[in-house]
């Protein structure tokens, strides 16, 4: 893991929260995606700003889950989404 | 320059969805190769027209460049409107005007004209409030049945498996709004082996759209309203490739999926799947009357 890595949303990707879930639209891919609850606000979080300790502080917290289970998830979402496209790593 | 007459004989309506789209061909084969295509969608010329589409075949032929080539060529934005510009072919298209060009020197003119057509409609449709979907449309029963999915999922089949119902077309539907709803308008675009187009110029209101699921088993899945509206939008073609659009066309597939039931539907290969349509219509009926 690289928890001080720093996700950003990819430019170009356009989302909308909606009840909770986010849908992100990548056009040059011609791809649309859902996140779930959980996804949508690490998605909200991830601002370019805050690494993924950071953001799996704010999610452990926020949800009450143990914060090394969510350091592991956090972290493989985000590079999940960057092998897809819709986030980057921001520089440190 | 045209002289009045040619652009009088060159020229044809066409009522798509309610939209007048004013479609001004030269040289005349091409007016008459259109209006024969489109017989059905034809109307006297007069009034204004929503879009005006002045349309130029030149004569030669640019190696390799064929119809496909224009859904392959990206839509550039410009101060005006849009470009699209590949081999053979340069177009422009102004929604907020109502007008574009289309300049063609391909070995299928009218190949180019209609898919240059699909463009200019999805681009109108959005600018005026609704959408072109990419979706097989049923109309049974005097309401229009959608059904998504990308291409092998069964859009072809549910038409076929559904010889009660009128279809609006196999590949792309005309959505808009009304005072009494969303409508569904057939269109002109259909894929080439369909057999029968006798539904092309109806319309209905909306009962539902299904995004098609081959299962084993029948069944009708409720979906997230975030799921509902991505479904709406991976379905909406040109205006979900055009990123100035995308937070609008978000906000109208959630208003969409908000007026009419956007489900998941898992069908099998034959027309078992109207009973779980109906059923879950019916339901869904009962849950707003009791609330």
């Amino acid at each position: 893991m690289q928890l001080n890595a720093i996700p950003a949303h990819a430019p170009g990707v356009v989302s909308r929260t909606m009840d909770g879930e986010a849908v992100l639209v990548h056009p040059a891919q011609g791809k649309v995606r859902v996140l779930n609850a959980v996804g949508a606000r690490i998605w909200e979080l991830a601002d370019g700003r805050h690494d993924i300790a950071a953001l799996a502080q704010a999610v452990a917290d926020e949800y009450g889950v143990p914060l090394a289970r969510t350091e592991a998830d956090v972290d493989a979402f985000c590079y999940d989404l960057v092998g897809r496209g819709v986030m980057v790593w921001a520089p440190a | 320059m045209m002289r009045s007459q040619d652009a009088v004989d060159g020229a044809l309506d066409l009522i798509l969805a309610g939209w007048r789209v004013r479609l001004v061909c030269a040289p005349q084969a091409l007016a008459q190769a259109a209006r024969a295509r489109y017989a059905a969608f034809v109307a006297a010329i007069g009034g204004p027209a929503d879009l005006v589409i002045a349309a130029a075949a030149e004569p030669g032929m640019s190696p390799g460049a064929h119809a496909a080539h224009m859904l392959e060529a990206p839509l550039r934005p410009d101060a005006a409107g849009y470009r699209l510009d590949a081999d053979g072919i340069a177009a422009s298209i102004q929604p907020d005007l109502g007008r574009a060009t289309l300049a063609l020197a391909t070995a299928e003119p009218l190949g180019s004209l209609e898919y240059f057509l699909r463009i200019a409609c999805a681009l109108l449709a959005f600018h005026r409030g609704g959408v072109l979907l990419h979706a097989a449309g049923l109309l049974a029963g005097g309401q229009a049945y959608l059904f998504t999915g990308v291409s092998g999922s069964g859009k072809s089949t549910v038409t076929a498996l559904s010889p009660h119902a009128l279809a609006l077309s196999d590949d792309l539907v005309l959505l808009r709004p009304g005072e009494a709803g969303w409508l569904a308008h057939g269109t002109p675009f259909w894929n080439p082996d369909a057999a029968s187009r006798a539904g092309q110029t109806a319309n209905g209101p909306i009962a539902g759209i299904y995004k098609l699921v081959k299962a084993p088993a029948v069944r009708v899945e409720p979906l997230s309203a975030a799921a509902a509206a991505a479904e709406l939008a991976a379905n909406c073609p040109v205006v979900n490739g055009r990123p100035e659009l995308l937070p609008e066309l978000l906000a109208r597939c959630r208003d969409l999926a908000r007026a009419v039931p956007v489900r998941r539907l898992h069908f099998r290969k034959d027309a078992s799947f109207w009973a779980a349509v109906n059923a879950n219509l019916i339901i869904q009926e009962v849950h707003s009357d009791a609330t």
